[in-house]
This record gives C-alpha cells, sequence and structure tokens, in this order.
C-alpha cells in the first residue's frame, strides 16, 4: 500500500488519480481492519510459531539443522526476521517494499550459505503452522507474503 | 498517512511497529473516506471553484484577471492538484517541498504575490461555501500554508 500511494503521488504528476488507481488504494483502506487483527495475532503467536516450526523441521528435515554449531540459534534469529517483516508488510499490504528492502539482499545472504533448500522448508512449514494460528480468511491475507519469502529465498538461482 | 511513518514503517528492518506508528496508521485509515471524498470533489469540480474564486477576485483585481485568467486557471489547477494527492496521502512534508519548489521557481520570479494571495483568499471562501465541512477544513488548512508561504516570499 505504500508502494501504491507513492506510485500513486508520482505517476498522477500533472493529472488526478483514475478510479482504477484510487479503488487500489480504497480496496486496501477496507480490508485494513482484517489486517490489523492477523497482524496482532502474528505478534502475539510469534514464539509458539517459531518454535512449532522449529520442531516440525527437527523431526521430519533434521538435514537443515546439520552443519554448524551454532546453525539452531542462526535459523531462529533469521526466522524471526523474516517472520516480522512477513507480519508487517502482511499489514501494509506492500510485497514491493519488503522485496526491495529486505528480500533481495537476504536473498543474496542464504545463496552466500547455500541455504535456500533450508529456506524452501522453513516456509513451507511455516505456512502450515500459521492455519493452525489463523483462521481460513487470515491465512488468506498471509499466504501470498509467505510464498514471496519462499520464492525469493527458497529458490536456486 | 504522513511521510514520515512511510519512512518509519519502509525503515522498520526487521521489527514490528510502535504502538505509536500503529496508532498513526489507524488514524489514517480513519480519516481516509474524507480523504477520498475530498480529493473526489477536487477532481471534479476544482475547475468550477476556481472559475467562482477568479469571479470574486475580479471585483476588486479587474484587470489582472483579465490580462491573465488563463495563467492563474492553469497556476491554480496545479495548487489544487497538489493540494488534493498531499490530502489523500496526507503528506504535508511532500506539499512543502513541491510547493516550495515550485514557488521558488515561478511565483516569486513575476511579483505577483499579492493578487495571487488574494486569489487563494477567494478560492477558500468558495472552497468554504461549496464542499461540506469535513472536506473545506482539510483543503483550506493546505490553501492556508501556501498564501503564508506566498507572502512571506518563500524565505
Amino acid at each position: 500500500m505504500l508502494s501504491q500511494l507513492q506510485k500513486l503521488s508520482i505517476e498522477t504528476e500533472g493529472r488526478y488519480a483514475t478510479d482504477d488507481e484510487l479503488a487500489i488504494i480504497t480496496e486496501y483502506m477496507q480490508a485494513f481492519h482484517a489486517r490489523v487483527e492477523v497482524y496482532e495475532a502474528l505478534v502475539k503467536a510469534e514464539g509458539k510459531i517459531i518454535q512449532e516450526v522449529f520442531e516440525t523441521i527437527e523431526a521430519k528435515h533434521p538435514e537443515v539443522f546439520r552443519g554448524s554449531k551454532n546453525l539452531k540459534d542462526k535459523w531462529k534469529t533469521d526466522t524471526i526476521r523474516v517472520l516480522r517483516y512477513t507480519a508487517v508488510a502482511m499489514l501494509m499490504n506492500d510485497p514491493k517494499t519488503v522485496r526491495e528492502r529486505f528480500l533481495a539482499w537476504f536473498q543474496t545472504v542464504m545463496r552466500a550459505f547455500s541455504a535456500q533448500a533450508s529456506c524452501d522448508i522453513t516456509y513451507r512449514v511455516m505456512e502450515s503452522v500459521m492455519a493452525r494460528h489463523l483462521t481460513a480468511e487470515g491465512m488468506a491475507l498471509v499466504q501470498p507474503f509467505l510464498e514471496l519469502n519462499r520464492q525469493v529465498l527458497g529458490q536456486s538461482s | 498517512m504522513n511521510i514520515t511513518l512511510e519512512q518509519s514503517i519502509q525503515n522498520a528492518d526487521g521489527r514490528y511497529l510502535t504502538d505509536s506508528e500503529l496508532d498513526t496508521l489507524h488514524v489514517y485509515i480513519k480519516t481516509y473516506e474524507a480523504r477520498l471524498k475530498t480529493y473526489t470533489l477536487l477532481q471534479e469540480k476544482s475547475g468550477e471553484y476556481i472559475l467562482l474564486a477568479l469571479q470574486k477576485l475580479a471585483k476588486t483585481d479587474a484587470q489582472t484577471v483579465q490580462q491573465h485568467k488563463d495563467k492563474c486557471i492553469r497556476d491554480m489547477d496545479y495548487v489544487v492538484r497538489s493540494i488534493a494527492i498531499a490530502i489523500l496521502r496526507d503528506d504535508e512534508e511532500g506539499f512543502r517541498q513541491e510547493l516550495l519548489l515550485w514557488m521558488q521557481n515561478i511565483m516569486v520570479a513575476l511579483h505577483k504575490e499579492q493578487q495571487s494571495s488574494r486569489a487563494y483568499r477567494m478560492l477558500q471562501e468558495v472552497v468554504t461555501q461549496e464542499m461540506p465541512k469535513e472536506c473545506s477544513d482539510l483543503v483550506n488548512h493546505y490553501l492556508d500554508e501556501f498564501t503564508k508561504a506566498l507572502l512571506a516570499g518563500v524565505a
């Protein structure tokens, strides 16, 4: 939505916005309260979500945590960070900003550590875990951002 | 949403929003309907408002209006459009930046600050008469800023 508002300012230089351009913003405003509810649910459940994702991966994909000694701690720090970015991006409905300001850079880091497979598993598991904490409507708002994370971070170049 | 909030959200860098940021966001969403209504009204009727303002101005500045009517309309249309997008986005800072640039480049060079400010005062009267109060309050706030800056010569 932030990107949409900024785009509106830039692209409507010298003219007023069209109905279609305004409709995108208005749609966001109408769904805002639903987004806030999901955002607050994610903030509240962050600890549980991370723990459940961690336990599922440890049980079903133990290879993710094989390797260096502090891999589990590093995984937790990274995953919390991505979850927070995801929550804010969902609240603002702003895939462009999260992609440009975070995911593009984080992708480089993950690739440097050859962590794409681990990311792919993490964000798949995160989706199934979140579905237990959110309503179906809430999930529909978050899912595109989880998919974006998985696509950007989980795929090989 | 004001530009400060936009920037702080975009630079949040892996943290949740603060309570104050969330509150500002809520206020913006709450006032959005009035902002959109104002924007749409300006989009549809600003031409009419500007003509009414110039008719009022012609009572005191007939010659100026006669000589510079087209330019007045063009300039006022530009200012009103900038106000409309600033209201929609709640972006006073963006408006100030745009207004400063524009005035430094054009208005001051022409030395027509007094007549221009009278024209915008007339526009404020028209806006007050013609728009619902929630909309005219928003527009007149920006027109106040604009005329003040105009008369201060953008020091």
